[in-house]
């Protein structure tokens, strides 16, 4: 008995500090949406209002009016950067893991280019899109991105695919079924969390990248990182319609990563495929 | 076709892919940084290793990497350890982990830029909560990114909140997936917890840590966009950091020659120094393989 | 769950797919309009202060036919991206808003107007915006580069109701033995005012206990705009003749001794600031002095001074009605003289550049923004827009006066202020001259640097190493233009 109630007390302590712990995670998260829908006045008080007791909509009413085109631009490159990134990482991620292309260096190579600091990659990327009449367009904002999700799902995804046992695959492969089909029924769907790990990380990169997207779009193309950056007053800022850009922002990832739970949680580890 | 080289095929597209986007930059980048390359400023002539003496005789690029390294490690050590903490903590707290995990994934979906807002508001001196709370408890209100020295500790903080779910949640789907074969030999070996933590547990992690560490060190050492909203690198410069560093070079003040040479100076180093992590980390792994 | 995953993941691809579509384009109207059909594009300051371009666009395509292209960027940004655009050559832009200390540096891309003034009679109202604001950001060596969108400037504002209590005003004579200056005009009167003020909870201010601490000075501290506030110090400190360059030799002027004595004088005033000022940007000024009212004296933009009637009472029991004092930036008194200088901010300009190819249709939403009239009066007056008041048709605005009792009060003191305004740097490479003296002025103030004169000596020699770099004569030359 007295057993229980021991491990009964350590599960309510952990449990309270796992409540505090969220606590603190999400509180700038929530202050956020107060700011969000506190009216301007109360903005820096002091004391600060943890409450406010009149709020506004107006800058929701602003967001949805004004910032939709960023949300679908940022929507439309993510996604494109995240649909390529998996592809192509997936396709070489099992080459590089089962047939060892290249090496050692050639995968090496792949990753180093994770190395290479954005900010450098400015001016060429502009006078390149430039040349390219690219300037502007979702594509101009899409291909820099590639340049940090493809070797980051390459290596992830070799990862994954070296995690399931080849033995695996040849043994379903003396049962009789071909390489493709070895693949589909065996393979993938045992990496599939991985995969699932990897698209939403690039999706998450490429989401909330400020630098390229300033740079190569003008006002067509403008994504959600550069809309929020440009919300100034002549002097200040629009905290309002910043906090809820920016809460609009989250809102989809946070919905994709709840629907994925299950994946995320078996994606996240390496072994988990015994 | 042999297998081989319908894998090299496979190959093939992603290499080029990646050759076509990166090989103008990287030319072009190497090639400023030998030349004095100021935008505004027509010529732009050839001036061999100038970029590169100059940045290394820079008493602010000393300092962009002593802050910058810093950083990395209180970020890596706390990083780690916080998320081991709790990690272990939700190891023992089944039924909330489906409650906890998705919530505790939110920071790391925020923009960088909106955390940097956030700070100003959330640590301002007089209005934010965080001194307000500092002061409920009967403390003094401390300057945070008001002051010199407690600046990078701030943006630290920031940092942590955003990371450590992250590095939690990676950590716990690794002590999740620990074969239990070893445990149960241990316990019947009569080990005690902490022989078991520091001889099984952690050793077992080492290719979950590698993991982390590197896409920790790489994210930590590219992003600036806290430093960059939140102080501008100030008081002063104690919070100079090698990405804000190399930002305001080739961007505010168009030095683009000196920006690259900086970019490669740091490159070069950090990958060799990545890889022999990595071969480190790895010799284990293969060493404990064979046994 | 495997359906989920192939409806996300069909979704992905229609997105992904999407990233070919092109932006719908307008359909062409009728009519016969003077620029019918051309697309004249404006780079413009992101947010609040772009409404004007997208409040009016409707207006410009009914009267003109000209489509306008609105182009918002970050303020922090706008340089970046402009020296891009500009620098390559891309048309990207038919207008052009900067800030003309960067005209240094825009020069050979931007289309003088004077031609274009003096064809239409000068309908866009050169003469009647103030010489100050002509002076410091439209001129440029004796040529009309540019119009000014918004007259910024600074001010000195101060607890007008607390330096009129009485009691106050007797302790003051009693300890500095001179009486209280209403409004304060020389930075050692501040500096005497700003300790006299500074006072914890609890202590009396005006006959009553305070509820929260009071501070006697506060700047807007913070790396990346601190520099503003070391230059409201350092021109008058160097009256009569201040200068950041000997104009004969291009020799920094930057750390003389009326320099040093300047930044001296702002770290005295940090000891009677609130902790935190050095990380104040406009809003936490504006909300710890303004809201809050719990700081004596500060200079800022225009925006208090525009919203004067909402400045916080004390924070005491039973405060005085509150008032807010308006006045020029305190100056320094040499030889028995009082100088005083009011900056005027150099931004925000527009200008046409000379790689469009619609000037004329570019000058002419020039003008329809920007004549003298009462849409821009009406852009002028709204709090929320951010465009101060350049003309004197703004600064007579009877209507202004009519909606907003009281604005006569600051008006009239802006005027009077501008009447001795002085510009900021405006040679190529300005953003790094200014930001060198930001980052060395922000070291000292973190006490990262020990003394004032290291400091400016520090800077002085980066000055002169950036002279160097982009050619002394050359900038001489451009230094020189800037009195033109």
């Amino acid at each position: 008995m007295r057993k229980r109630s021991r491990v009964l007390l350590k599960r309510s302590l952990l449990t309270l500090l796992m409540i505090c712990i969220l606590i603190v995670v999400l509180f700038p998260f929530y202050w956020m949406l107060l700011t969000s829908i506190q009216p301007r006045h109360e903005l820096m008080n002091y004391p600060p209002k943890f409450v406010t007791r009149t709020p506004t909509l107006e800058f929701w009413g602003y967001t949805l009016k004004r910032a939709m085109p960023a949300f679908m631009n940022s929507l439309a490159v993510a996604a494109a950067s995240t649909v390529i990134a998996v592809a192509l990482g997936a396709v070489s991620g099992y080459a590089f893991a089962r047939y060892r292309v290249g090496g050692d260096t050639l995968p090496f190579w792949v990753l180093s280019l994770k190395f290479f600091p954005p900010v450098v990659a400015i001016v060429p990327y502009f006078l390149m899109m430039l040349t390219l009449r690219l300037i502007d367009t979702r594509l101009a904002v899409i291909i820099p991105h590639l340049i940090i999700t493809v070797p980051f799902a390459v290596w992830m995804i070799k990862g994954f695919v070296q995690e399931v046992p080849r033995e695996l695959e040849e043994a379903a492969m003396i049962d009789g079924s071909s390489q493709l089909g070895v693949i589909r029924i065996i393979t993938l769907p045992l990496i599939a969390p991985g995969l699932v790990v990897t698209a939403l990380f690039c999706f998450i990169w490429s989401w909330n990248d400020f630098m390229f997207a300033l740079i190569l779009t003008r006002n067509l193309s403008t994504t959600l990182p550069v809309a929020i950056a440009g919300m100034r007053e002549a002097h200040g800022l629009m905290w309002g319609e910043v906090s809820s850009t920016a809460a609009m922002g989250t809102i989809p990832i946070i919905v994709i990563a709840i629907i994925l739970q299950k994946y995320l949680v078996r994606g996240l580890s390496l072994g988990s495929l015994k | 076709m042999t297998a081989r080289q319908r894998a090299s095929l496979l190959v093939f597209p992603t290499i080029l892919v990646l050759a076509l986007i990166v090989i103008f930059p990287m030319i072009f980048s190497i090639s400023v940084s030998l030349r004095g390359y100021d935008i505004r400023i027509q010529e732009h002539p050839f001036t061999g290793f100038k970029n590169f003496i100059a940045i290394l005789t820079n008493r602010d690029f000393y300092n962009a990497c002593l802050i910058t390294g810093i950083m990395m490690a209180a970020e890596l050590v706390f990083e780690l350890g916080l998320g081991l903490l709790v990690a272990l903590m939700l190891m023992n707290l089944p039924a909330a982990r489906k409650v906890f995990q998705p919530i505790l994934l939110i920071p790391m979906m925020v923009m960088p830029v909106v955390i940097g807002y956030l700070g100003r508001l959330v640590f301002e001196v007089r209005s934010g909560p965080v001194n307000y709370f500092l002061n409920l408890l009967g403390r003094e209100s401390l300057g945070w990114h008001a002051s010199p020295d407690l600046a990078l500790v701030t943006i630290l903080i920031l940092r942590l909140w955003q990371w450590t779910p992250f590095v939690m949640a990676v950590l716990l789907a690794g002590l999740l997936s620990l074969p239990l074969e070893p445990y149960d030999s241990a316990q019947v070996d009569g080990a005690t917890s902490r022989q078991i933590f520091f001889y099984i547990t952690l050793p077992a992690l080492k290719p979950v840590v590698t993991l982390v560490v590197i896409m920790r060190a790489l994210e930590i050492l590219q992003t600036f966009d806290i430093t960059y909203i939140l102080t501008l690198g100030g008081p002063g410069d104690s919070t100079m950091t090698m990405s804000l560093y190399t930002y305001l070079l080739g961007f505010r003040y168009w030095d683009v020659g000196q920006a690259s040479a900086s970019a490669w100076l740091i490159m070069v180093p950090l990958s060799l120094l990545v890889t022999w992590f990595v071969r480190f980390m790895e010799k284990g792994e293969r060493g404990a393989e064979t046994k | 769950m495997k359906k989920i995953l192939v409806i996300l993941g069909c979704l992905f691809l229609i997105l992904s797919l999407s990233v070919f579509i092109g932006c719908p384009k307008a359909a062409p109207k009728e009519a016969a309009k003077p620029f019918q059909g051309v697309t004249v594009s404006v780079v413009a300051h992101g947010g609040h202060h772009a409404t004007p371009w997208h409040s009016e666009a409707a207006n410009i395509e009914a009267k003109y036919g000209i489509k306008l292209n609105v182009i918002e960027v970050t303020a922090d940004e706008l340089y970046s991206k402009e020296v891009l655009e500009l620098n390559n050559r891309t048309g990207a832009y038919d207008i052009i808003q900067y800030n003309s200390a960067w005209i240094g540096d825009y020069e050979q891309y931007i289309q003088p107007l004077d031609d274009y003034v003096a064809k239409d009679n000068d309908a866009i109202g050169f003469a009647d915006i103030l010489p100050a604001f002509n002076k410091a950001q439209n001129l440029w060596g004796g040529q009309k580069m540019s119009v000014t969108l918004d007259g910024d400037t600074f001010l000195l504002y101060y607890r007008k109701d607390l330096f009129q209590d009485a009691g106050e005003k007797a302790a003051f004579k009693a300890k500095l033995g001179y009486e209280l200056p209403d409004p304060p005009q020389t930075w050692k009167q501040v500096v005497d005012l700003a300790k006299f003020f500074t006072r914890k909870k609890g202590a009396k201010l005006a006959g009553k206990a305070l509820s929260k601490d009071f501070y006697g000075y506060a700047d807007q501290a913070k790396r990346g705009r601190v520099y503003y506030w070391y230059i409201f110090r350092f021109v008058p400190f160097n009256a009569p003749t201040p200068h950041y360059f000997d104009p004969a030799t291009m020799k920094p002027n930057i750390n003389s001794a009326g320099a040093v004595a300047a930044l001296d004088n702002m770290k005295t005033l940090l000891k009677y600031s609130p902790p935190g000022v050095l990380s104040w940007e406009w809003d936490e000024l504006y909300a710890g002095a303004f809201k809050d009212g719990t700081v004596c004296m500060w200079i800022h933009w225009t925006d208090e001074g525009r919203g004067f009637n909402q400045l916080a009472p004390l924070p005491i029991d039973n405060p005085p009605q509150p008032v807010l004092g308006i006045s020029a930036s305190p100056g320094v008194e040499v030889g028995g003289k009082l100088y005083r200088y009011t900056i005027v901010d150099s931004a925000w300009v527009a200008s046409i550049c000379k790689d469009s190819k619609n000037k004329d249709a570019a000058y002419t939403v020039l003008k329809h923004m920007f004549a003298p009239g009462p849409s821009n009066v009406g852009y002028i007056m709204d709090a929320a827009v951010g465009w101060d008041p350049s003309r004197l048709s703004h600064f007579n605005s009877q209507e202004w006066r009519q909606k907003v009792p009281g604005i006569e009060n600051y008006l009239n003191l802006e005027l009077k202020a501008l009447e001795s305004g002085y510009p900021m740097l405006k040679i190529p490479g300005a953003f790094e001259y200014n930001d060198v003296l930001d980052l060395n002025v922000s070291k000292f103030l973190a006490g990262e640097i020990p003394s004032a004169k290291a400091t400016l000596d520090a800077v002085a020699t980066r000055w002169n190493e950036l002279n160097q770099k982009f050619g002394v004569e050359k900038q001489k030359g451009f230094y020189n233009k800037m009195w033109q």
